[in-house]
């Protein structure tokens, strides 16, 4: 008897060991070869943009932390600039070396984390230890300087949360001095293993015009030949400084991304030790105790202005004028911008966030349409998404 | 953005009003006009679409209500262009997938979190609340917590 | 048969030894939601080293886990997902919520996020944090470990969680 063939709708996730996190697909099989893939998010929307128009502009900075957690400076750092635009400052030399440098930092950790679990979902389970291992070491510098390991907070309008202790700039050159080593290692685990390779290697192909349409950004729009980076294109907070080079691929497959990522990773370390090698002296902070804090020690305890306004500080905020600004960094899944509106209080009216992974993520079905669901695998870890970015 | 650009925008779009500023023009468009203009945009080269957000500026007890702002980028040098419309509650504003394909889950966004809707958008539902969720959370009259009622504590 | 004084041998009773073989080998659900499951992907891995406390086997699939760590804020639109897969987990089995969203709904007292997951789930432990350190995930485990031992997890744990979900 003749059975009528059909394709298989699948539903892998929410709770699924390669999505990431939390993401749903529902998926339309023929076979092993995937018809359609339609993305179904929101499983982790925490209302951040929300949260964010009922607290003041510093303690806002706590909550955009949380949208891309694994780069969560660099999502500071979108929103300290816009915030700083508004209020028309500029932070000193230091403070705007700093930020730099925690951001590629953050960078390198990111994509050790990219690099740990995208070689996990292809059954390479050693590189994710190898990766954690070395993260660990990048972690231990940001807490040693903010005091978290995650979610910082660390970047603040108008300065920092604190300067750098002593003793960051012997342990940054150590960890500098052995990254070569680490990366010659994956390349020696991933570089040289045919299944990896071959997995990777015209898996997940976009092309550029689609690219560009989607509004894909960073390593995964670097991947078809566009040479667009935030960094140089449209400098901020000093990049325009430092001398690195933006790694560009032509084939837009998962293999190009996953060099490009490794070669971003050098890039960032360059700018790391031009950073702190060229750290120039100075304060950190703005000297405006409207804005900034004025310093427990030095003023708070001993001048009862100083204390007036700390007080005032933390009870309201500071007021900024009305207007609108947005600032898009690069950060390591692409361009992170946050949208600023201000209405002359001193909460804003509202913060958009234009997150990279909800952008990227909207281009996986035309990634994996007809190719077999082993690719899909591939095709997620290859963008690099972040569920708390998608969602926010 | 280059002058002569600007010119051929302008004669195209007599009513556009533009403000140039570091690193971003702002163009403030007609109703009705967006589509267009964000054609000839495209054609432009700025072909990367970077956001469509919008803004409720219902505090203010402004009329009309949003504030729609599609943000492009040209890849070749970075430089951003935003064009911004006016929309008023109820108001259905003609959708962007034909010129970027990219604007289908953020008009999405827009619809569930504002309850604004797109004409012509093939596949308005929520994206990021559960299906059955009452409210749009980012209009500035909804309030903070929500409105649906806490479920009790599991334990005993 | 010869006489025990030349054997070594145990004394113990079935419940004791129940317990114990529980405790040592907890099987966790390869869950995480949020931030907090960078963190606890980091405890499994070297520098924390989950493994010394027997809970390393991360299962992918619910019904081969004993222990749920819920890693992250739990949105509104997450919180019936969790409830199925804390259904699928075959008893006995415990929950650690982990970090202050999963516990109170942490900064976000907001629409979109369940207020505490002790609202869908009975919790067993709760970890403090925003994330907590891997350190404060091994404690919590440990802390599991200890109530495992001591035979504080009651029994009648399908009742509770129907009683959870307002049909008790």
């Amino acid at each position: 008897m003749a059975t009528e063939r059909r394709p298989l709708v699948l539903n892998m996730g929410p709770q699924h060991p390669s999505t990431h996190g939390v993401l749903r697909l529902v998926l339309e099989l023929d076979g092993e070869t995937v018809l359609s893939c339609e993305p179904v998010i929101g499983y982790l929307h925490t209302g951040i943009e929300k949260t964010a128009e009922n607290l003041t502009y510093n303690q806002a900075v706590t909550v955009i932390d949380r949208m891309d957690y694994l780069s969560p400076l660099t999502n500071n750092l979108a929103y300290v600039l816009a915030v700083e635009k508004l209020l028309k400052i500029e932070v000193p030399e230091r403070t705007r070396s700093i930020r730099v440098l925690f951001c590629e930092l953050s960078r390198m950790a990111s994509h050790l984390v990219w690099l740990g679990t995208a070689a996990m979902d292809m059954g390479a389970m050693s590189v994710f230890f190898y990766c954690f291992r070395e993260r660990e070491k990048i972690l231990d510098l940001i807490e040693m300087t903010t005091g978290a390991r995650m979610n910082p907070s660390y970047f603040r309008v108008g300065g920092l949360m604190a300067d750098l202790p002593q003793g960051f700039s012997e342990k940054l050159h150590a960890l500098l001095d052995e990254f070569p080593e680490w990366l010659d290692n994956y390349r020696k685990l991933l570089g040289t293993n045919v299944l990896w390779v071959e997995r990777l290697r015209g898996a997940a192909v976009v092309s550029q015009e689609a690219a560009l349409a989607y509004g894909l950004t960073g390593p995964t729009l670097r991947s078809t030949g566009v040479e667009l980076d935030l960094r140089k294109a449209q400098p901020y907070s000093g990049y325009e400084q430092f001398e690195f080079d933006v790694p560009v691929r032509q084939n837009g497959d998962a293999y190009d991304r996953y060099e490009l990522r490794l070669e971003e990773m050098v890039q960032s370390a360059r700018i790391v030790r031009q950073a702190i090698d060229r750290l120039p002296d100075g304060p950190w902070h703005i000297d405006d105790w409207r804005i900034f804090p004025p310093d427990k020690h030095q003023h708070v305890e001993k001048n009862m202005e100083a204390l007036i306004y700390h007080f005032k500080l933390f009870t309201e905020g500071f007021k900024v004028p009305a207007g609108e600004a947005y600032q898009g960094v690069e950060g390591p899944r692409g361009e992170i911008g946050c949208y600023v509106v201000s209405d002359g209080s001193a909460r804003p009216m509202r913060v958009r966030a234009r997150t990279p992974s909800f952008y990227n993520l909207q281009a996986l079905p035309l990634m994996v349409k007809d190719r077999l669901i082993a690719d899909l695998i591939t095709a997620i870890g290859s963008i690099d998404i972040v569920l708390g970015d998608v969602d926010r | 953005m280059a002058a002569d650009v600007l010119e051929s925008l302008i004669s195209r779009f007599p009513d556009l009003q533009v403000e140039e500023a570091k690193g971003h023009s702002l163009m403030l468009a007609e109703d009705g006009q967006q589509i267009a203009l964000l054609e000839a945009l495209k054609a432009e080269g700025f072909t990367l679409l970077v956001d469509i957000g919008m803004i409720d500026h219902w505090s203010e007890g402004r009329e009309p209500r949003f504030d729609l702002v599609y943000i492009l980028r040209r890849p070749t040098s970075g430089e951003a262009v935003w064009v911004k419309v006016k929309v008023g509650d109820g108001e259905t504003p003609p959708t962007a997938i034909p010129v970027f394909h990219g604007a289908n889950w953020p008009e999405r966004e827009i619809y569930d979190l504002f309850g604004v809707t797109f004409a012509g958008h093939p596949n308005m539902e929520r994206i990021l609340m559960p299906d059955e969720w009452e409210g749009h959370p980012l209009r500035r009259d909804y309030p903070i917590v929500g409105t649906m009622p806490t479920p009790p504590l599991a334990r005993e | 048969m010869g006489s025990l004084d030349d054997r070594p041998f145990l004394l113990t009773s079935v419940d004791r030894i129940l317990r114990w073989a529980q405790k040592s080998s907890i099987w966790p659900a390869q869950f995480g939601l949020a931030c907090c499951a960078i963190e606890m992907m980091s405890t499994a891995a070297p520098r924390f080293d989950l493994a010394r406390f027997g809970a390393e086997v991360m299962r992918a699939s619910p019904r081969q886990a004993d222990l749920m760590i819920v890693a992250g804020r739990v949105a509104q639109k997450m919180a019936p997902v969790l409830r199925q897969i804390y259904d699928q987990m075959p008893d006995p089995k415990w929950v650690i919520s982990m970090g202050a969203c999963a516990s109170c709904g942490g900064v976000f007292n907001n629409y979109a996020i369940v207020q505490g997951v002790d609202r869908v789930v009975p919790v067993d432990v709760y970890v403090p944090g925003c994330p907590p350190t891997p350190e404060g995930l091994l404690d919590g485990i440990i802390k599991l470990q200890q109530k495992i031992t001591a035979g504080q997890i009651p029994a009648n744990r399908a009742y509770q969680a129907l009683h959870a979900q307002g049909q008790g």
